[in-house]
């Protein structure tokens, strides 16, 4: 990942915008100057979990509670959250936006690969190609979870967008960072 | 101690707080006593009920949450332990039965059946307050202090691994839908 990616005080003003209460998350290299900014922030609380699966629970009782949560992890969080993310927030039909950092994004277009390639053992297995890159999408969609993909700054308007398309449709939307908020 | 005598012996506290569940028997049972608006019972998502909990206080930290878990529950998300420890919100209470299995799905042991001690661990990730209890009378006065307290409190409460399906309710699920559940929660929830 590089640093063209979105601004995260950009994407911390669409929150704020939308008015988000609560993060719940693990920070990673892409989104630490989001989880850098929030931890300063006196208007929405920051939780930092200790396993992702944990933030779709506690980002599901929030939202129960009154609150308005959003969830930031890393595309391999979210691969191991898939229960969690189903058994909380898509059964209790919680409009719950979730920004994934995306992991592997820059390997597989440096590999000339696109998101949606068919899938063997020998593609998962290159070691020029991370892994997580290609599952994510085709998780997310198997999921039944809808999603956008965020490339560079002027994406930014895609933050605010899914949030609305969370809370339109009661249920988890995903943005897939591709680069890392900068 | 069997779980259902010793959810008699603190429902009538329930009636100040709201409360979460783990699946299955523990879900059943509590509906059996007689359910209430502030009673949600997770009907998937094994191990998360704390993490829903803490949710739930932190976004409502005017209102007493009671966590019921169990021990196999809780050993799939001992990470969550940690997370409720650093967040710590005073209005949260953690009660754990653990019989020490999965009785649920035929008895299989758990490893606190081998020594693995949840209130141990609940300390040790920094739980401000927390308790193991083998009789009825301790487990209602924990209860009682730990609601009366200003404190994230866990009780773990070793029960008998002992389970007969209430007559009103078909084995271990309650006969209330999740959707349902959740609306009339909610709305409890904002009604206070």
């Amino acid at each position: 990942m590089t640093g063209s990616g979105l601004q995260a005080s950009a994407c911390l003003a669409a929150l704020e915008a939308a008015g988000i209460t609560h993060v719940m998350g693990i920070p990673d290299n892409s989104s630490a100057p989001l989880f850098d900014l929030l931890s300063e922030h006196a208007d929405i609380e920051l939780v930092t979990v200790s396993r992702e699966g944990e933030a779709f629970a506690i980002a599901s009782g929030v939202w129960i509670g009154g609150g308005r949560p959003l969830v930031v992890i890393q595309n391999t969080g979210l691969l191991e959250s898939g229960d969690a993310l189903r058994g909380t927030a898509v059964r209790m039909g919680a409009p719950l936006p979730v920004i994934v950092t995306g992991r592997g994004y820059a390997k597989m277009e440096r590999a000339g690969l696109e998101p949606g390639v068919e899938l063997d053992a020998e593609l998962l297995t290159r070691p020029d190609v991370d892994s997580v890159a290609l599952l994510t999408e085709p998780t997310l969609a198997a999921w039944g979870v809808p999603f956008a993909r965020a490339s560079g700054r002027d994406d930014v308007g895609l933050v605010g967008a899914t949030i609305e398309q969370a809370r339109a449709e009661e249920r988890p939307v995903a943005l897939v960072l591709t680069q890392a908020l900068s | 101690m069997r779980r259902l005598e010793a959810l008699e012996a603190i429902y009538p506290r329930l009636s100040d707080c709201v409360v979460v569940t783990i699946m299955g028997a523990v879900a059943a049972e509590l509906q059996s006593l007689g359910h209430r608006p502030g009673f949600f019972y997770l009907q998937h998502a094994m191990g998360l009920a704390s993490s829903m909990g803490l949710g739930i206080a932190l976004s409502r930290p005017d209102v007493p949450v009671v966590v019921l878990d169990g021990d196999g529950s809780l050993l799939m998300n001992l990470g969550g332990l940690t997370t409720m420890a650093r967040y710590r919100p005073p209005n949260l209470t953690h009660l754990v039965f653990d019989n020490e299995s999965l009785l649920s799905v035929g008895g299989f042991p758990t490893a606190t059946s081998t020594g693995s001690d949840l209130a141990g661990v609940a300390a040790a990730a920094g739980i401000p307050y927390s308790v193991r209890v083998h009789e009825l009378p301790t487990l209602t006065a924990e209860f009682d202090a730990a609601l009366d307290a200003d404190e994230l409190r866990s009780i773990v409460a070793k029960t008998e691994a002992h389970y007969e399906p209430p007559a009103a309710t078909s084995g271990f699920v309650t006969d209330l839908g999740l959707l349902e559940n959740r609306f009339q929660f909610q709305r409890h929830l904002a009604s206070l």
